[in-house]
């Protein structure tokens, strides 16, 4: 299987990310576009430890949105093998979170998350959220509200536990949403499952793992990353085929996706 | 070798830019299944695999029952050495001396059995060094006259394993992750290298092991930088794309 020994190499192994040397290619990073938002479980230089717990993921966008939590009890716990052998933040579903300053003030943007729930309660799980509760990117939502923005129907939650990508495309505050899941947003949209509660200024102080609402993710978070504007299609797939061979979810892309057989590179 | 319009890497020297391969640096060993010109077949099975360190430290089997199974296209698209783990092995001179080397391999090992697997072994009985599938614990070992475990193995996982011997400290290296160290150091007996099984030779008998070599390389000694090249090269081209 291709990348089956590269993605093995240490995240900091100077062959980790580019193969030229050895005829092989420089593979796709984040870093390549502008983002709003890069944090990566990957990376433990980014991963600020309180004994076993974080208290800050720092912000790779060069943006400082660092997202921290200074009380210990809700401090989500560093797992390096959580997610499917690779690391991600656990969060415990009762109270952890991390938050982050107020200034994602943009009109449009892109969200794409990796995660997976590790338990199926609460029914509803919230991955971002605002403090403020009326935005959030739901992993699992039984139910529906006047300040829920993004809902993927009870039917399209992934049946199981499994591990997935998740991307929420603002085109503007006012616009209907686009949701993917392992690109299946057409399929999504399509069936009329992406629901559209109308979008607010996207200007509010996100935080990961808990909402207003009371909505804790009981979940792991592996990465995230927030671009500038609404992806075009072609950003798009690239960041999910980054993120797919990544985290070893290249599985789940749709045939016919781009890099479904093999990682973008540069 | 990779397909010309993809040779966009390049490693200068003084005449001209090539890819980086371990012709560049010291081998005592270094076997390469993707390399044909260094297999002689006996049908669809190996009598010689060639060293390409220069030293024609080759590995040789005689006897057709006990030769490997030569698989052109296996892991990566690429050809690999199969031994059956019930009578195949492959003999030849290990070039190793003092207490300092390094081992570097792309396996393999296909079933998870009752019995130990000796994937690269010194062919005298407990000398070092040793690769093996250790199933007590699961693990892939090596030996250097004690037993370092480098975390689980599952079967069919295609894996680089790597291990560096200095005067007091074995390392091992799992995809370029230490997996273990230990501090004991048996000097490698030169006397010969086996792969497919320990050398034990006695009950239960000599642990032959089902195991697929796609490339492995030894050295005397190795530093930091060498070893993340090697681990650089062997990623990219059995496991990369």
């Amino acid at each position: 299987m291709p990348m089956e020994l590269v993605r093995k190499l240490p995240y900091d192994h100077p062959y980790r990310w580019d193969g030229t040397l050895f005829g092989g290619p420089k593979l796709w990073r984040p870093n390549e576009i502008q983002t709003a938002l890069w944090l990566d479980a990957e990376d433990a230089s980014t991963i600020t430890l309180n004994g076993s717990t974080v208290s800050q993921w720092a912000d790779k966008s060069g943006n400082n949105r660092h997202f921290s939590q200074a009380t210990a009890a809700s401090q989500p716990a560093y797992n390096l093998t959580a997610f499917g052998g690779r690391p991600a933040l656990s969060f415990d579903g009762v109270d952890d979170r991390l938050g982050a300053a107020l200034d994602f003030t943009a009109t449009g943007m892109s969200w794409y998350v990796v995660c997976q729930r590790t338990s199926a309660t609460p029914s509803t799980q919230t991955v971002i959220s605002s403090a403020a509760g009326n935005t959030y990117l739901p992993i699992a939502a039984s139910g529906n509200s006047t300040t829920q923005v993004f809902r993927i129907n009870a039917a399209n939650d992934p049946a199981s536990l499994s591990a997935y990508l998740t991307g929420v495309m603002v085109k503007d505050k006012n616009s209907t949403p686009t949701i993917t899941r392992n690109d299946i947003f057409n399929s999504l949209r399509n069936a009329g499952i992406v629901e559209s509660l109308g979008c607010p200024a996207f200007a509010f102080a996100p935080q990961i793992g808990l909402s207003a609402g009371g909505y804790q993710l009981a979940g792991l978070v592996s990465e995230v990353i927030v671009s500038v504007n609404d992806s075009s299609t072609v950003e798009r797939q690239i960041i999910e085929g980054y993120l797919a061979w990544k985290w070893a979810l290249e599985g789940s892309l749709p045939a016919g996706h781009p890099y479904k057989n093999l990682p973008p590179t540069v | 070798m990779f397909p010309v319009s993809r040779f966009r890497g390049r490693f200068r020297t003084k005449t001209s830019w090539s890819l980086w391969t371990p012709a560049q640096i010291s081998t005592s060993i270094w076997f390469d299944a993707s390399d044909a010109a260094t297999i002689t077949l006996n049908g669809s099975t190996v009598s010689q695999w060639r060293d390409k360190s220069g030293a024609a430290r080759h590995m040789s089997q005689a006897t057709a029952a006990s030769q490997p199974t030569y698989i052109a296209s296996s892991i990566n698209g690429r050809a690999v050495v199969s031994l059956d783990g019930s009578n195949d092995w492959m003999s030849g001179a290990t070039g190793l001396s003092g207490s300092s080397y390094s081992v570097f391999g792309v396996l393999r090992i296909r079933n998870a059995t009752t019995a130990q697997q000796g994937a690269l072994c010194n062919d005298v009985s407990g000398t070092a060094p040793s690769v093996y599938w250790q199933p007590s614990s699961g693990t892939l070992n090596v030996y250097n006259g004690t037993y370092v475990a480098s975390g689980t193995y599952t079967a069919n996982q295609i894996d680089m394993i790597g291990a560096t011997q200095t005067a007091s400290t074995l390392t091992v290296y799992r995809s370029g992750v230490v997996a273990g160290t230990g501090g004991a150091v048996t000097a490698p007996n030169n006397t010969g290298w086996q792969i497919g099984r320990l050398g034990l030779g006695t009950a239960p008998g000599f642990n032959y092991a089902s195991v697929d070599w796609a490339e492995m390389l030894t050295l005397n000694s190795v530093d930091t930088t060498t070893r993340k090249i090697i681990e650089g090269y062997l990623a990219w081209k059995w496991g990369g794309f």
